[in-house]
């Protein structure tokens, strides 16, 4: 009985006008423009600088602060004021002034104050962009001193040496094309039926709920490792990214985490009436899904009740999953804990789909 | 004129009347403000802190110390060798480790003590943020007995706590505008083409322009309602005060609005079903705004080319200026330039719009 | 007479499709025009045309002297237009609908309530309800009242009474004939022969082509073949006293509505059952139930040998169901619904194979395997819909209104493939809101307000109520209708 429905559910989804063209435009735009546009590093930081001391140490300070990577000087303002405005128009994000007696002040040993102003708005750039700054400036005076600090401190960058945004974005990207895919297309299935009329007809055949719920599960099961095919394999050509794990190990773990997600989609076009409603409850869902799964920001930065939140929700484990197989090349031994998680959402919503399926109503 | 305000009255009990969707446009930005406020922080807190320090004398227990002190950190872990740092991470109990040199306190005053930190640069940004903090603390911790003459004064501008709220709210209002506008626009025109309503709408004496009137006054009042939520939710749960003027802020909404309003009924004009017209609008509305927009990711980080996209999107427009109002307290003279992007995309749509829209069927 | 509405050599093709080719047609002033033809003959395209809606690819209509394509804003107050499938807002209630349609076209349901007094009084008592949870026939009644609200020069109906049953046909009629009075020209499309013989003129047509305009009684006898086919005759089947549907005291209430109310009755083994009622009397709801789609609130029932309330899944191996509502998939071909439906009923490859040949061929679809279905005529598709239900040769078959909204030729087909079914021993249970086919049932029962009010041979029932046809029985019935608010 399974193969008709399989085979009844493709045929309808090829001569569906959209769902082809889809499920193959749908990875290309996300794996050809995701990866750039998601990107949360923090370039390009345009210093103005006040120089109130015109000399030549403090002029040596601001050829330092322009030679980092980091840094980038935009301009000379004469005054505070003027700085201002440059980072009000946009021009620049932080404020370098220096006092009039930097370089006396610096040669006497008496107190020297230097004025470092960060643009804010965008917190973590702010924050981090004037305690580097600051530490290029107490760096340049203790080589001007000569007083030196005598401790090596050195940064070691694990997993992913370049420190390539993209590296990091293009794992978990995966997992959120997985997830609308395979979350949309199932919550508008069966509620697209009921709109339609067709249900009614399967209804009054004897065929059974767990058969009919499987029918709708395989073709997506199917579809999305097609999709999750495409992707990899884009990511390998464009960005020469591929999985410091193995591969097999990824395509297992898709291959449960669609059956979660189409088990969840399936769930709510059962509760739905209408293909709008069902939209929205499944967009309301996948928004809180995918901003709570870490995928931008770390879980731990959250507050405890948001870090609740994303211990039940599949996306976690399974962006989890997919870092630790790409960047770390982790293998099943290190991935017990995310597979029992994972397994047990996919049984849940597996058996909520079929429970909430109803062949003869009230 | 009496029929245009029935029109506006079937429009309501259509909103009003399917109560789950109701509840999801006036409940979505309660939700994407909560969680941009709170949960999604680009903030690095609890950072977990393994150390490896083979000698345990003074300089280095100060320096832990000072770690264990800072609101960002907590040492979870002591290491007993060098070996062990790979596991740490492999397994995810560590974002950071830091390893002293053997014989610390003693090197010190030679020069030849060494700090190194290993980061899990997994996530480039979250590595650097940390590793840029645990530069900081340790430098202090090391100059601490050391004479100094030269300070440093930071100042974060328009957002001293660095909070990640300040820039996701024009965000979130960005987002929400756009999306409700356009995409509910959208839907209920082609929604009336679909049932064949739009038939019988065309051939009764009511003007074709007061049909899309009817269905934009709605829309509107529910983004304004949407809009006066975020604003005051912004303001008494997450403390991000409203800089600027109110009117210009609400001069900015206007315009994005009209410029959604006519967005979505361009999309009516060029699909002929709600699920091509959820898609389009999911796909070709929702991704570019989080994506494209600056909401999430700074603009200026992208590549070229994305730029560019970036500029015909309104709402990136849109949250440009009200960052500059709302945040930085800016006034009217300093987003003239975006007032005028957004008007001409108004004028632009609205003319295109009321040019397509059919009066017959095709 | 001067014509009102001109259409001079109209042709209109959608892309492989020639919808009208050639035609040419007027209607008087004061008329009322029938569009008689089959189903897919370009009807509907013709009233898209008058309507303003579609540009002609060649020729010119003009209505009330106004071109439909330079002045179709002039036009447009003028008309008055209800489309084959109008669509009512199904989240307003009953009277939301009638009110906004009223407002629309710049009149208020005051004003015109003699207008439509006659069909919305059976509507008043659910007039609280929303459009969306009436019954299929309430559905078009309602649709029937917020077309005639208003008073237009010229007033357009697309085939307005598929599925309403024959009293509230009577009644529309009466409606159409005032509003004929008040001078309003009417066009109206219909399949139903009795409704055809009240228009004044007619034209009737085929495949895009007008192939004559006359009187109804000239035209019925050109046109006999199609128009009015010889009736069906059939010799009373064997009696076999088992009986395979047996129902006591079945009751369905919604809330405090009670739907179905204690009806009792059984079915013969091999007979072909008229399950009749006026729109709303609880015919689909009591089906529903038989087919295991909904739990009774009371009473008992077995079907097929099989307890209603208990072993559901059972029934529904044993029988066959084809809704209202056509529910086949549109975008499957022809084969491949026959092939899913008989796959999900458990018979092997080989059968299918084989029995699908034979049903394409006792259909004459074979040149149509490939086709999807969404593409077929409606005559084509109702008759397709029947074959995949018996498919699997059930014991019972449910058929719910089969055949709404096609002409008289292809119902007359589709009640061949009926009695073929019988005549294998399948047991049909039917409902129909056409007369002439409750005469062609073995036993057939009235329902009305919930409750079986008669259940006999149809010649037995003529002769209880004195009445020369059914259609005289139903009426005598159906009248006493009562139901009262939910």
């Amino acid at each position: 009985m399974l193969k008709y429905l399989i085979e009844k559910e493709f045929k309808q989804m090829l001569r569906n006008p959209v769902i082809p063209r889809l499920i193959v435009v749908f990875p290309c735009m996300m794996m050809i423009l995701m990866p750039w546009a998601a990107n949360l590093e923090i370039k390009h930081n345009n210093v103005v600088v006040v120089d109130a001391d015109h000399s030549p140490v403090s002029r040596r300070l601001v050829e330092k602060v322009a030679s980092t990577d980091y840094f980038n000087l935009v301009e000379n303002a004469p005054d505070y004021g003027q700085a201002l405005d440059c980072v009000e128009r946009g021009e620049a994000d932080i404020i370098l002034e220096i006092p009039d007696h930097f370089e006396k002040g610096l040669a006497t040993g008496r107190p020297v104050q230097v004025q470092v102003s960060a643009n804010a708005v965008n917190g973590t750039k702010g924050g981090l962009g004037s305690s580097y700054l600051t530490a290029v400036v107490n760096e340049f005076v203790a080589q001007e001193t000569g007083g030196g600090n005598p401790v090596r401190l050195s940064v070691l960058n694990l997993y992913n040496p370049h420190q390539d945004y993209k590296v990091f974005m293009v794992p978990a990207l995966l997992v959120v094309m997985l997830t609308l895919v395979c979350g949309f297309l199932p919550a508008l299935n069966i509620v697209g039926e009921k709109e339609t009329g067709t249900i009614e007809q399967i209804n009054v055949t004897p065929l059974g709920k767990s058969v009919f719920i499987l029918g709708k599960l395989v073709p997506y099961w199917i579809v999305g490792l097609v999709v999750l095919t495409i992707a990899l394999f884009l990511a390998f050509l464009l960005y020469g990214i591929v999985p410091s794990g193995s591969a097999w190990l990824i395509y297992f773990f898709a291959g449960v985490f669609i059956l979660t997600m189409s088990g969840f989609g399936l769930l709510i076009s059962n509760y739905s009436s209408t293909m709008q409603q069902a939209m929205f409850v499944m967009f309301f869902f996948l928004i809180v899904f995918i901003l709570m799964s870490g995928l931008f920001t770390p879980v731990r930065s959250m507050p405890e009740w948001a870090q609740w939140i994303s211990a039940f929700n599949p996306l976690t484990y399974f962006i989890q999953v997919m870092r630790m197989i790409f960047l770390k090349g982790c293998g099943m031994a290190d991935l017990w804990p995310q597979l029992g998680k994972l397994l047990s959402f996919m049984t849940v919503f597996a058996v909520a789909a079929v429970w909430s399926y109803r062949k003869t109503n009230g | 004129m009496k029929q245009f305000w029935a029109f506006v009255k079937i429009e309501f009990f259509h909103i009003f009347r399917d109560r789950r969707t109701m509840l999801i446009l006036l409940g979505m930005p309660v939700l994407q403000i909560m969680l941009f406020g709170f949960a999604i922080t680009t903030e690095i807190n609890h950072s977990r802190v393994a150390v490896l320090d083979p000698s345990k004398d003074a300089a280095t227990t100060r320096i832990t110390e000072r770690i264990e002190g800072n609101r960002f950190f907590s040492v979870v872990r002591e290491l007993v060798s060098a070996s062990e740092v790979e596991t740490v991470f492999r397994r995810d109990e560590a974002d950071i480790v830091v390893a002293f040199t053997p014989q610390f306190d003693e090197n010190l005053r030679t020069g030849e003590a060494g700090v190194q930190l290993v980061v899990d640069a997994t996530d480039p940004n979250t590595g650097n943020v940390t590793a840029g903090y645990m530069q900081g603390i340790i430098g202090q911790a090391l100059q601490d007995g050391q004479e100094g003459n030269l300070t440093v004064q930071t100042h974060l501008l328009f957002n001293p706590q660095m909070k990640s709220a300040y820039n996701f709210v024009p965000g979130v209002m960005g987002l929400i505008l756009m999306l409700i506008c356009a995409m509910m626009t959208a839907i209920s025109i082609v929604r009336e083409k679909e049932t064949g309503t739009m038939e019988v709408l065309l051939v009764s004496p009511i003007r074709p322009i007061f049909i899309i009137l009817a269905k934009a006054v709605p829309y509107l009042l529910l983004s304004c309602v949407n809009l006066v939520t975020i604003l005051l939710l912004s303001v008494y749960v997450l403390h991000v005060p409203v800089a600027g003027s109110l009117w210009v802020v609400g001069l900015l909404s206007l315009l994005l609005i009209t410029v959604a309003l006519s967005l979505g009924l361009l999309i009516s004009c060029v699909v002929g079903n709600q699920v091509a017209a959820m898609l389009v609008s999911g796909m070709g509305l929702m991704m570019p705004v989080m994506l494209l927009s600056g909401m999430i990711f700074p603009v200026e980080s992208m590549p070229l080319v994305l730029q560019w996209i970036s500029d015909i999107i309104p709402a990136r427009w849109y949250i440009q200026a009200v960052r500059k109002v709302m945040i930085e307290g800016l006034g009217f003279g300093a987003v003239w330039r975006e007032v005028l992007v957004l008007s001409g995309m108004a004028m632009l749509l609205v003319a295109l719009s009321l040019k397509k829209f059919k009066v017959r069927l095709e | 007479m001067e014509p009102i509405v001109s259409v001079e050599n109209v042709s209109m093709r959608f892309g492989r499709v020639q919808a009208l080719d050639g035609v040419s047609l007027e209607v008087r002033r004061g008329e009322l025009f029938g569009l008689v033809g089959p189903d897919g003959a370009g009807k509907s395209t013709l009233f898209r045309l008058m309507a303003t809606l579609l540009c002609p690819e060649r020729g010119r209509v003009t209505v009330d002297g106004l071109d439909t394509v330079k002045d179709y804003r002039a036009l447009r107050p003028r008309l008055g237009y209800m489309p084959g499938r109008f669509s009512l807002y199904p989240d307003l209630t009953v009277e939301e609908n009638l009110d906004f349609y009223a407002t629309l076209f710049g009149t208020s349901v005051r004003e015109n309530y003699h207008l439509v007094e006659d069909i919305y009084r059976q509507l008043e008592p659910f007039k609280t309800r929303r459009a969306g949870h009436l019954s299929g026939g309430m559905k078009q009644k309602l649709a029937l009242c917020c077309a005639l609200i208003h008073k237009p020069v010229v007033l357009l109906l697309d085939e307005p009474t598929t599925g309403v049953d024959p009293v509230s046909r009577k009644e529309f009629w009466e409606m159409l004939r005032r509003l004929k009075e008040e001078g309003i020209t009417l066009i109206v499309s219909t399949p139903y022969p009795d409704e055809i013989r009240s228009t004044d003129r007619m034209a009737f047509f085929d495949s895009g082509k007008v192939r004559g305009t006359d009187t109804p009684a000239v035209m019925m006898e050109r046109f006999a073949d199609i128009l009015c086919p010889p009736g069906l005759t059939r010799k009373p089947a064997d009696a076999q006293a088992e009986h395979v549907i047996e129902v006591k005291d079945l009751t369905k209430r919604f809330g405090t509505f009670t739907a179905v109310d204690h009806i009792s009755f059984s079915v013969d083994r091999g007979e072909i059952f008229g399950f009749l009622g006026a729109n709303g009397a609880g015919k689909t709801t009591a089906m529903r139930m038989l087919c295991g789609l909904s739990y009774p609130t009371s009473g008992t029932g077995r079907v097929a040998g099989f307890d209603i309330n208990t072993q559901q899944e059972q029934i529904k191996r044993r029988i066959g169901y084809m809704s209202q509502k056509f529910s086949l998939y549109d975008d499957l071909k022809v084969w491949e619904n026959i092939r899913l439906f008989a796959g999900i009923y458990g018979l092997p490859d080989k059968v299918i194979a084989s029995r699908t040949e034979e049903v394409l061929r006792t259909l004459g679809l074979q040149a149509e395997r490939n086709t999807p279905v969404g593409s077929l005529p409606l005559g084509w598709k109702q008759r397709l819909a029947f074959s995949v239900a018996t498919f699997h040769r059930p014991d019972i078959v449910f058929l719910d209104e089969p055949t709404g909204g096609v002409d008289p030729k292809t119902r007359r087909q589709f009640w061949e493939l009926i009695y073929q079914a019988a005549d294998q021993g399948t047991t049909v249970f039917v409902t129909t809101h056409y007369m002439d086919e409750a005469e062609f049932c073995g036993r057939v029962s009235i329902m009305v307000d919930g409750q079986i009010r008669a259940l006999d041979t149809p010649e037995g029932l003529r002769r209880t109520f004195g009445e020369k046809d059914m259609d005289g029985v139903f009426h005598r019935l159906a009248r006493e209708a009562t139901r009262k608010s939910d």
